[in-house]
């Protein structure tokens, strides 16, 4: 190796030695899990409105117009994973410099063959130049790093508060208390028309019953009992008990299609909130990043990655329900 | 709120407790207008009188509506900010891209292989053509093709060194 060249290959080294890539994969990582949950909450949302509406066709507006919002909300989270991945794409640069340039020293040599000349690019220059080039290349990479974190930091954290009123909207209105209720009037409709069940016919049938026994305690009461009543009572009662019995069946099968969509209903709510907390946390991850690249000290990898795991296990457990 | 049923006997005592619901359900503040949904569904299912259970549960439809409205709203309230955002981060991936790009010397790499292929290319022409051709212009043009490839080469070696 010529001096000249040895100079210039300690000097770069030198200045390397202040540009660390930074780790990019929490971020990344982070933004994949929040796609699956917005993801997720427009399948389920989406799900939830289109059987409103399949039910009753006051309803079929507000499905379509969710269904328009969030594609808009699933196009961004699409670039915000390209955002990702073109960090960890410069990253990837920053680190293969040496293979860049010893390709590109292929290619040199490739077509000098081709031109009719004998490869100019002798092996010992292209590896000088791949280990000079490695150095370039991470100096470049961490600055194009570090401009494009600060060019998006804005947006992200803008993005971070607009989901985070997305999922409040959700919580609270798509998918509120009162749109819980709609749900059951269905259910409570659909057992009165197939099966004429209510609580009322219920409490009907318990309050004749409760008449007819009276009636019969009269009966055995009398001087002498009046054993014909009785008989006639209690072959009544005999038809009411099992009607009582069946209504009750009915209407315990109509309670579990309640705990059903109460279920569904409260899974959604954990992970609407395990939503909002994770792009908090997300927006935080990248204000890390960014404030790291600013003051030029490297990101505190440790905090990210706890965040990200933070973050993973809260929509895990939100999942999970 | 808790209602004791059984003691709602007449018409006029059930559609006075109708009255008490739907007026609830006009002052109630955002949080409590589940609780009203609540009762008015339990309502619409203890009540006898069909028209009384019919008002019931269009009350409680109205009050999902009404939310539904709001939150959508609100959705498509701030749908252009999103879209403008994602504008602002889809100019700063093509960036980060094009640089990762250059950082790799792909456009150098593609520019050299490029350059290797149209000279192949244009020697077997040549040798297709032949040195006594009846087309002496066109071995001139491949001449000429050949030689601003080989500037070209010379470039990114220059470029690259």
């Amino acid at each position: 190796m010529r001096s000249t060249a040895r100079l210039f290959l300690i000097a770069a080294l030198s200045i390397s030695a202040g540009c660390a890539l930074p780790d990019l994969k929490p971020f990344a990582e982070a933004t994949r899990e929040l796609r699956e949950s917005v993801r997720q909450t427009q399948h389920r949302v989406q799900a939830d409105l289109d059987a409103l509406a399949k039910q009753d066709a006051q309803f079929k507006p507000y499905a379509g117009d969710f269904a328009e919002a969030w594609r808009v909300r699933l196009d961004l989270l699409d670039a915000l994973l390209d955002y990702s991945a073109s960090l960890a794409a410069l990253s990837d640069a920053g680190q293969s410099g040496k293979a860049a340039a010893a390709e590109l020293g292929d290619s040199l040599n490739q077509l000098a063959d081709a031109a009719g000349q004998a490869g100019i690019l002798a092996k010992a220059a292209i590896d000088v130049g791949g280990i000079v080039y490695n150095v370039i290349a991470s100096v470049r990479a961490a600055g194009s790093i570090k401009d494009a974190v600060l060019a998006a930091d804005p947006a992200i954290q803008d993005i971070a508060a607009n989901l985070d009123k997305d999922f409040e909207a959700i919580s609270k209105k798509i998918e509120s208390r009162t749109v819980l209720d709609a749900a059951k009037v269905f259910i409570q409709e659909r057992y009165e028309k197939e099966r004429g069940i209510n609580k009322a016919y219920r409490s009907a049938l318990v309050k004749r019953l409760q008449a007819l026994q009276e009636e019969l305690v009269q009966a055995q009461n009398a001087s002498p009992p009046n054993n014909s009543s009785m008989s006639a009572l209690l072959s009544v009662i005999a038809q009411i008990e099992p009607r009582i019995q069946a209504a009750n069946e009915q209407l315990d099968a109509r309670a579990r299609e309640y705990e059903a969509v109460e279920r569904n209903w409260e899974a959604g709510q954990a992970l609407f909130a395990g939503a909002r907390k994770g792009f908090r946390r997300w927006a935080a991850i990248h204000r890390q990043l960014a404030t790291g690249l600013q003051s030029g000290s490297p990101p505190n990898v440790a905090l990210l990655v706890g965040t990200v795991q933070d973050l993973k296990a809260i929509l895990d457990e939100a999942r999970k329900k | 709120m808790s209602t004791d049923w059984s003691q709602l006997k007449s018409f006029e005592d059930w559609s006075g407790k109708l009255r008490e619901l739907l007026d609830s359900g006009a002052k109630a503040a955002e949080a409590a207008r589940g609780d009203v949904a609540d009762e008015l569904l339990e309502y619409a299912d203890e009540v006898s009188f069909g028209d009384l259970k019919r008002r019931a549960r269009e009350a409680v439809k109205d009050l999902a509506l009404a939310d539904l409205q709001a939150g959508t709203a609100s959705l498509r309230s701030r749908s252009q900010d999103l879209a403008s955002q994602q504008q602002l981060i889809q100019e700063v991936t093509a960036q980060a891209n094009k640089d990762a790009k250059s950082i790799k010397l792909e456009n150098l790499n593609q520019l050299a292989k490029s350059a290797t292929d149209a000279i192949t290319s244009l020697k077997e022409a040549k040798a297709a053509i032949g040195n006594g051709s009846d087309l002496p212009a066109l071995a001139t043009k491949i001449d000429k093709g050949l030689s601003s490839l080989e500037s070209l080469r010379q470039s990114l070696e220059k470029l690259t060194s």
